[in-house]
């Protein structure tokens, strides 16, 4: 088989034009948005929806954009860094990550990278002079180093290969996924790779040559060689029977067969995927009129309207999502840009003196600085870094950094009774990917003021209980089987609602469809979060039926990336909110009142309140441990 | 990652716990993947991990829950602690204020577990010698004092982070040999062999499984 895997061009009905070196945070947003590479080359035939797009995105100043070109832009410019001239479409497996650039040296030996990159490409030339040589060796070779990259590109997956895995999604674009590869950088050390850089480029040219030739043609043609069946033996070796010689071709025409019919299903597949996004990119540009001039002119008169719920349920389109969100969040706690301002410097000037007071160590009496202390403006710090790592965009030193540190200081500072709480960081570099830093911290205000994040973020939890508890009724409406399966491992709510409540899905689910999820949250409210609970459980139900406790927790706390969006908001679709025709906050009300009656009771008897809430916390949260200590 | 249909004599619960920060999701994801993530996600709540350890020719499955550090967590992430029967306690060798804090994880891990639970200390980030703030000789024998196992570790490099892990299982073992672990005591945080019988009530969940039909 080696014949048909050797030659790793890829047949590609190459769609990819050069990577547009646009700033990452727009590219973030496209994908983010599940805008694929088509998106961007319709929109520079003057598409509405590029121009507000780069409007609403690109946001900050020169400045800014300058930074992220430096710090965050993926492996496009590492590649023009070192590569120069690579033409976009050899990009082959294994090629453009070894020449890529090093981004960081931390997690893996350089030593195995530079050999690596000496087998392949090694492997590499031989294989374009293999009519000369011995083929089968070549192609052992490097079909072993192809197998070693693939290994490296799983050892190393730094922050771009992420990135990539994360938005390039590869059921939907078609092209990216030549970006994939692209992006996918192992580490590798400069000097090492200089040396090859020339080597390989002339493979490159050449491979590329080929490639064009075959595209001309218009059909598929594998690339293949009749050296494996050796018609011109060496002479020192007896010449080649009749029967044998006709039983090799006869072995390297199916092999070339198979290959030829595989890359047409392959090329198939992906005209058709191609076909899809151009659809999808269709609808978007539709709804994105409709939305510009219907709705958004009207939108007290327009929001409720049937036209505008659908619509909004297919997704808002990204290049005005970030207005939907603040027009639907409101702004019912009036706050002005000014008071962010102020909350601003004031969490500045608080951290300056912290840092004072930390370096002299001493517990000094400033309450209010104590008071901020504990409400945790140092940990923000500790945190930003940790928010979508997979970006690249909110670690140290990268372009928003900066502001989701001062949005969640600022809110610490704007309400110290809730401070900074762990999961808010999700929410609010969600929000700043696609608004303007004021107009996130905003909403990001009145987002944290709605019921059930004040419930959670303020970790109250009979109220957070209350939540749950609706959530299992409606859980065992919908889907009764799972839920028993559930309930016979234990597998509570809390253990895995807590992360996506408090995050809104941005940190479980992958972005594009997490920004659908908020989009139709702040249609409906805080109960469709609970109803893409139980849309994630009937989407994997399957899945659950063969897991353990310990899987299905670990399943649940870390979700596949790949969840097809389509489908996902079908399954939620499919799920009722209504039992005996009551609906989600009646249920709700009813357990909330029970809650603030036993309060009542228990404030009026109240006695050793501590020890009782230790107590009752454990019984509250510990119904998975069951009382039958059956362990044997 | 544990995967496929393992036998194994015996589950373990453990628990990891510690401040914000001190890379506790690191060194679960280097225990179960043998990989280092440099930025992962912070933790909200609490995430799961498992693997199947060997301890004295015993198959040992590993249920590892993992703890957001947050001081406002604590009151969620209290109730996980019960029926642990490891307790993985770090702080970070080059922040001082999470070791200081040792003392009241401790407490919580000493009232929220049974009197067998075993108690690690992990000082994590070892690999970062020159930012060091804690000295091996104090945290030593801070566990000395306390009845801990220590260790300090790197999550980033792996050095020790399987010594940790499976010291605490090596313990929790000799505990249940020597009968000092009550296998049928609630929350002894063990399962023995996976029966047919209801799920170990103590393990929060596990049931009958031995098998492990996924792998996710």
């Amino acid at each position: 088989m080696g014949i048909t895997k050797t030659p790793a061009i890829p047949n590609e009905i190459n769609m990819s034009e050069p990577h547009d070196k646009n700033d990452t945070a727009n590219r973030i947003r496209e994908k983010i948005n599940g805008q694929g590479k088509v998106h961007t080359e319709r929109a520079n035939f003057g598409s509405p929806l590029e121009s507000d797009d780069s409007e609403s995105s690109c946001s900050s100043s020169d400045d800014h954009d300058r930074t992220m070109r430096r710090d965050c832009s993926s492996s496009d410019t590492d590649c023009e860094a070192n590569g120069q001239t690579i033409p976009e479409d050899t990009n082959k497996e294994g090629e453009d990550k070894v020449i890529g650039k090093p981004r960081r040296v931390d997690s893996i030996s350089t030593s195995s990278v530079s050999s690596l990159n000496t087998d392949f490409s090694v492997s590499f030339n031989s294989q374009l002079s293999m009519d000369m040589t011995d083929f089968r060796n070549v192609s052992l070779d490097s079909e072993s180093s192809v197998s070693e990259i693939g290994t490296s590109k799983k050892d190393t997956d730094g922050p771009i290969t992420t990135i990539a895995r994360t938005f390039f999604r590869k059921k939907s674009d078609v092209t990216e996924k030549n970006s994939e590869e692209t992006s996918s950088t192992p580490d590798i050390v400069q000097s090492e790779e200089e040396n090859r850089i020339g080597e390989l480029k002339v493979a490159k040219d050449s491979a590329n040559q080929n490639n064009n030739v075959k595209r001309k043609s218009g059909d598929v043609e594998v690339p293949s060689t009749t050296a494996l069946i050796l018609e011109q033996r060496p002479i020192n070796l007896p010449s080649k029977p009749e029967e044998e010689r006709e039983k090799h071709k006869k072995q390297y025409e199916d092999m070339i067969a198979a290959a030829k019919k595989k890359e047409q299903k392959e090329l198939k597949l992906k005209k058709k995927q191609y076909a899809q996004q151009i659809k999808h990119e269709e609808e978007l540009h539709q709804a994105l009129k409709v939305w510009h001039s219907e709705i958004l002119p009207h939108w007290h008169s327009m929001r409720d309207t049937k036209k505008s719920r659908d619509l909004w349920w297919k997704g808002v389109p990204p290049a005005v999502r970030g207005k939907i969100w603040q027009l639907a969040i409101g702004n019912d706690l009036n706050i002005t840009p000014e008071l962010f301002e102020i909350c601003r410097n004031r969490a500045r000037d608080l951290l300056k003196a912290l840092n004072l007071q930390t370096e002299f160590r001493c517990d000094c009496g400033n309450d209010e600085l104590a008071a901020c202390k504990e409400q945790s403006l140092e940990l923000i710090k500790l945190d930003v870094s940790r928010t979508f790592p997979q970006l690249c965009i909110f670690q140290k030193g990268g372009p928003y950094a900066e502001h989701l540190h001062s949005l969640l200081a600022a809110y610490a500072c704007y309400r110290p009774d809730v401070g900074y709480v762990q999961g808010m960081s999700f929410i609010a570099a969600f929000l700043l990917l696609n608004m303007e830093v004021e107009d996130a911290f905003i909403s990001f205000a009145n987002l944290l003021n709605r019921p059930c994040q004040v419930a959670f973020f303020r970790l109250d939890e009979p109220l957070m209980k209350s939540y749950f508890d609706v959530y299992s009724m409606f859980f065992r409406e919908n889907l009764p089987k799972l839920y028993k399966h559930f309930e016979l491992y234990k597998l509570t709510p809390d253990l895995y609602l807590i992360d996506w409540i408090f995050t809104l899905y941005s940190k479980s689910l992958p972005l594009d469809v997490a920004s659908r999820v908020w989009d139709v949250f702040y249609r409906d409210g805080e109960e469709f979060l609970f109803r893409t609970a139980l849309g994630i459980m009937k989407y994997n139900e399957d899945i659950f039926y063969g897991m353990d406790f310990i899987h299905a927790a670990q399943f649940l706390t870390h979700l596949p990336d790949d969840i097809d969006c389509e489908r996902m908001f079908k399954c939620i679709e499919s799920i009722h909110m209504q039992i005996e025709k009551r609906k989600f906050p009646s249920f709700l009300a009813a357990i909330q009142r029970n809650i603030s009656s036993a309060n009542q009771n228990v404030q009026q008897s109240n006695s050793a309140a501590d020890s009782a809430s230790i107590s009752s916390r454990n019984s509250n949260y510990s119904q998975r441990e069951g009382t039958s200590g059956n362990g044997s | 990652m544990a995967a496929g249909p393992y036998n194994y004599s015996y589950i373990f619960k453990y628990i990891i716990i510690g401040d914000m920060g001190v890379g506790k999701s690191c060194l679960l994801h280097q225990f179960t993947e043998k990989k280092f993530m440099a930025d992962c996600p912070h933790t909200i709540g609490v995430e799961f991990g498992t693997r199947i350890i060997e301890v004295a020719g015993q198959k040992i499955k590993l249920q590892i829950w993992d703890t957001a550090g947050q001081e406002r967590f604590r009151a969620v992430t209290r109730s996980y602690y019960r029926g642990a029967a490891g307790a993985l306690m770090v702080y970070d060798i080059t922040r001082r204020t999470t070791y200081n804090h040792l003392s009241s994880w401790l407490t919580d891990a000493r009232n929220l577990t049974n009197p067998n639970t075993v108690i690690f200390l992990i000082g994590n980030k070892s690999d970062l010698d020159a930012q060091r703030d804690v000295t091996y000789d104090e945290a030593k024998q801070f566990a000395e004092e306390n009845g801990l196992m220590f260790l300090e570790c790197s999550a980033k490099t792996g050095e020790n982070v399987e010594d940790a892990f499976l010291d605490t299982a090596k313990k929790i073992y000799k505990n249940i040999q020597d009968g000092s672990l009550d296998l049928n005591a609630a929350e002894s945080g063990v399962q023995h062999k996976p029966s047919n019988g209801p799920r170990g009530a103590n393990l929060g969940g596990e049931s009958s499984g031995n098998k492990d039909p996924c792998s996710c």
